[in-house]
């Protein structure tokens, strides 16, 4: 999965425009959008507002989460908060960098909010790191994760999952030729071996 | 270690790297692969037990035809690895350098640790001896020192892209080295919007090209049909819808 995917799956969000052009709805495969009525607004998705704004023949209307006061809000939050907080959408920084590179004039104070979406997700990214460290070096045997969105999840990816399988592989051999010896060494008492092998989970 | 075939090695290595498979896939040690190979190919010091006939040809300073108790001799791994741990004939003595790094994870940071000069295949080759060690020391080193270095991995990779601390990771960790600063690229790009171009997916473009290769091996007549048309996609710009 590299960014690209991410944002086409990303592109099938939801977003209101104002077009300037009157026609009949579209019927697409998975549903209808319109019909367009010039001047009214219409909910279309994210890759058909981007290239119906390159034409011309709309103007995107920046969803209610994209401006300052709520941003500095949720940024505040993420920084307060140990746990990542839920986004406003789930793929913020996809339509963030649609919405602001093809119509960068729709989005007041437009470069303000490039900065600050970018710093959410690097304090975000930076909170996952040191999460998924506090995870490999612990005890517990699975992580939770919740309002993870999937450009974040790539960041880690595949390096996390690889590092985790080897480290799983490492742990195995290591409890393995433990209990191996240990039951080499105890066969004639029996008993004993399977506190000897957890012994190593347990230290 | 061997320096005189390291020069082999990384040549293998090299080759190897840009092989898809090993690209996209994560190592897992198998019959086929190289590094496996490398790795079992590592000399390893054994005691010699009991008085061996006729294999005197195995200890270079030896003088007699037999090979005499009490005798130290540098057998490769894989020979060692298919005999029983507890075999009457060898008794495998440890790399000094699972003795010494044992004190370092426990002592000091383990990302200052330059693991690929103690042993390009640090990890795979701790694993191999795993078994020999009789105080459960070399598996929990290995696991331990993974463990602790996978953040400073992560933090590598995400961080200085172009300066890649060789001699630093060991052969696995180059992987995963690999593996993050790839994604990191992927991203960046991304952001900037210079990736754009659609592009053949790595698994179907490797399809291709063994195609490609088998037609051409095959019969150049019929085979040239299936490489074309739909298939030119790479140079194409994203289409605007």
């Amino acid at each position: 999965m590299d960014p690209t995917i991410v944002e086409f799956i990303g592109e099938k969000c939801m977003i209101s425009i104002i077009p300037n052009f009157s026609n009949e709805p579209l019927h697409l495969i998975y549903g209808s959008v319109g019909p367009f009525r010039a001047g009214f607004p219409v909910f279309v998705p994210l890759w058909l507002a981007a290239h119906l704004r390159k034409q011309q023949k709309c103007r995107i209307v920046p969803p209610e989460w994209m401006e300052m006061e709520t941003l500095e809000e949720i940024k505040e939050e993420e920084k307060r908060s140990k746990f990542f907080t839920k986004m406003p959408s789930e793929h913020y920084m996809v339509v963030a960098q649609l919405v602001m590179s093809t119509a960068p004039d729709d989005v007041p104070r437009c470069e303000e909010l490039r900065t600050i979406i970018k710093d959410i997700f690097d304090i975000r990214e930076s909170k996952l790191r040191t999460s998924i460290d506090a995870f490999i070096k612990g005890e517990g045997t699975y992580a939770k994760l919740d309002n993870l969105t999937l450009l974040e999840m790539h960041s880690v990816r595949p390096i996390l999952p690889y590092s985790l399988d080897h480290i799983a592989r490492y742990q195995r051999m290591a409890t393995a030729s433990q209990r191996d010896t240990s039951m080499m060494n105890t066969t004639g008492g029996g008993t004993g071996t399977g506190s000897m092998s957890n012994s190593f989970f347990t230290q | 270690m061997a320096t005189d075939s390291r020069e082999l090695q990384d040549l293998a290595l090299k080759h190897k790297s840009s092989c898809f498979y090993l690209s996209t896939m994560n190592y897992f040690p198998n019959y086929y692969s190289i590094e496996d190979i490398f790795v079992t190919q590592e000399k390893v010091e054994c005691k010699v037990n009991t008085r061996l006939q006729r294999m005197g040809f195995l200890d270079a300073g030896a003088e007699t035809e037999d090979l005499e108790p009490g005798r130290t001799i540098n057998l490769p791994l894989w020979y060692i690895k298919e005999l029983k741990v507890n075999n009457a004939y060898f008794t495998i003595a440890l790399p000094d350098i699972y003795k010494n790094v044992h004190k370092a994870v426990c002592e000091a940071e383990t990302t200052h640790i330059e693991l690929g000069r103690l042993h390009p295949f640090f990890y795979e080759f701790g694993c191999y001896l795993t078994p020999y060690d009789r105080n459960h020391v070399i598996g929990r080193i290995i696991f331990e020192t993974l463990r602790q270095r996978v953040r400073h991995l992560l933090d590598i990779s995400k961080n200085d892209a172009d300066s890649k601390p060789d001699h630093r990771l060991d052969n696995i960790e180059a992987k995963l080295h690999d593996a993050g600063v790839r994604t990191n690229t992927l991203y960046i790009n991304w952001l900037q919007m210079s990736g754009n171009n659609i592009r053949i997916s790595e698994l179907v473009e490797e399809h291709q090209k063994k195609r490609k290769r088998a037609d051409r091996s095959d019969d150049e007549g019929g085979g040239g049909a299936g490489g074309s048309g739909d298939m030119d996609m790479p140079t194409g710009k994203k289409p605007s819808w």
